[in-house]
């Protein structure tokens, strides 16, 4: 069994509880040294990284992050490409277990994807989780048609691209403390439908998934596993990763969309 | 077309949506979409509330009818079954940080319920509707059609 070190900045321990919990690999927790950094979801995460990868680590997850860093990225985008590194994003939404499984089953044209969720975040970073769920399952957000928000809520309209396929994303968020915190996709086709619906703890719950066309109902099993776990194992196994730059370039374009939905009056 | 979709199919929720309302005496459509085969997308405000209307007729099995009203603190959500057979009622949650109370569907839907209203008044057991109120939701949904189609018309949202 390969044995880890992951060092942590930043994380506070359920985190930390919810990526140990049965992992693939042998775990230790590690004060300096760590083969793997866990970069936490504070808005300075960011600098935390810069200053990682400066002090000579070259393998990192970064948790969540936040909004705020959102057409902030050129200099770490610039040097985690000059060192090399080895960057993964863990949000829980978009690497829910249940997201990637759900994408392979979509079969079909959809005209429209509708996202709507709840949560106590600060609504640019509810919006990113959908935004960032959205492309996880293969809508590609472009542009911002038509957005009003505050603090309190969210409702926008934005061109994305499905494929080949031009398709309209629907994104509804709403600051509440009431029920339990989470995000619903769905996919709307002429005789196709989909639906994917995500908590938003960082817990091992298996999301709801299934697809709907006129012949019959698939519904998708998944498995009690972490957004943040399935991170881990995915940074373990990665033998050909995703370049850091690409990585970033694509969640900044992402927070960049959120921000102007968020700040959209 | 979305003059149409609005007072033929969204006319259906939008009484319901206007007693959500603070202030539904001037509904403004912020942006409306229109999808094709046949549905919409609409951003609504009326005071300081917003609303979000979805609407997608697509050819397979299995409609699904929600309406949802969030605020800080609460959330009522109601499942409606298809409108189209005698299928019992919705069902319907209300939930606040510390609990969520479930209301589990009911033998008989809205249009029975609608007939046993038109039969108590008829048989003078039950006081017609509040015209005022029938007025209002009238003109809620009727300025909404129009402003909505009106934007679709001049290439908004498309």
């Amino acid at each position: 069994m390969t044995s880890v070190k992951l060092e942590c900045d930043g994380m506070a321990g359920v985190w930390e509880r919810a990526l140990a919990a049965s992992l693939p690999a042998s775990v230790q927790w590690a004060e300096r040294d760590g083969d793997v950094v866990l970069i936490g979801r504070q808005d300075g995460w960011a600098a935390r990284l810069r200053a990682r990868m400066e002090a000579g680590q070259r393998r990192f997850i970064v948790i969540d992050p936040q909004v705020g860093a959102a057409g902030q990225l050129s200099d770490t985008i610039a040097m985690a490409e000059r060192i090399g590194a080895h960057i993964v994003l863990c949000e829980t939404h978009a690497d829910n277990p249940a997201v990637a499984p759900f994408r392979v089953g979509l079969n079909g044209t959809y005209a429209a994807a509708t996202i709507t969720g709840q949560g106590e975040a600060p609504m640019g970073d509810l919006v990113l989780q959908q935004l960032r769920l959205a492309r996880a399952a293969g809508f590609a957000p472009d542009a911002v048609l038509h957005a009003a928000a505050d603090a309190r809520r969210a409702l926008a309209t934005v061109q994305a691209h499905y494929g080949e396929d031009s398709a309209l994303l629907r994104l509804t968020a709403v600051y509440s403390r009431a029920g339990e915190a989470h995000h619903r996709l769905m996919l709307h086709g002429r005789t196709e439908s989909a639906s994917l619906h995500l908590w938003s703890d960082p817990l091992a719950r298996p999301g709801q998934a299934f697809h709907i066309c006129e012949q019959q109902t698939t519904e998708q099993p998944t498995i009690y596993e972490s957004a943040h776990r399935a991170a881990l194992r995915r940074l373990s196994a990665a033998s050909d990763p995703v370049p850091a730059g690409a990585v970033l370039r694509q969640w900044d374009h992402d927070a960049c969309l959120a921000m102007v939905i968020a700040g959209a009056g | 077309m979305m003059h149409g979709a609005i007072m033929g199919l969204a006319i259906h929720d939008l009484p319901l949506v206007r007693r959500l309302l603070v202030d539904a005496s001037a509904p403004e459509v912020l942006h409306a979409v229109r999808l094709a085969p046949f549905g919409y997308m609409l951003t609504l405000r009326a005071g300081e509330q917003m609303v979000d209307m979805f609407a997608f007729m697509h050819g397979h099995w299995r409609p699904e009818w929600t309406l949802s009203a969030t605020a800080s603190d609460w959330q009522a959500h109601a499942e409606f079954t298809p409108s189209f057979v005698m299928a019992g009622s919705g069902q319907a949650s209300f939930a606040t940080p510390a609990q969520v109370i479930s209301q589990p569907p009911l033998a008989e839907n809205g249009y029975a319920g609608e007939w046993r209203a038109i039969a108590a008044m008829m048989r003078g057991e039950a006081p017609p509707p509040d015209l005022d109120e029938i007025v209002q939701d009238f003109t809620f949904a009727l300025a909404i059609a129009e402003q909505a189609s009106t934007m679709i018309e001049e290439g908004a949202g498309q």
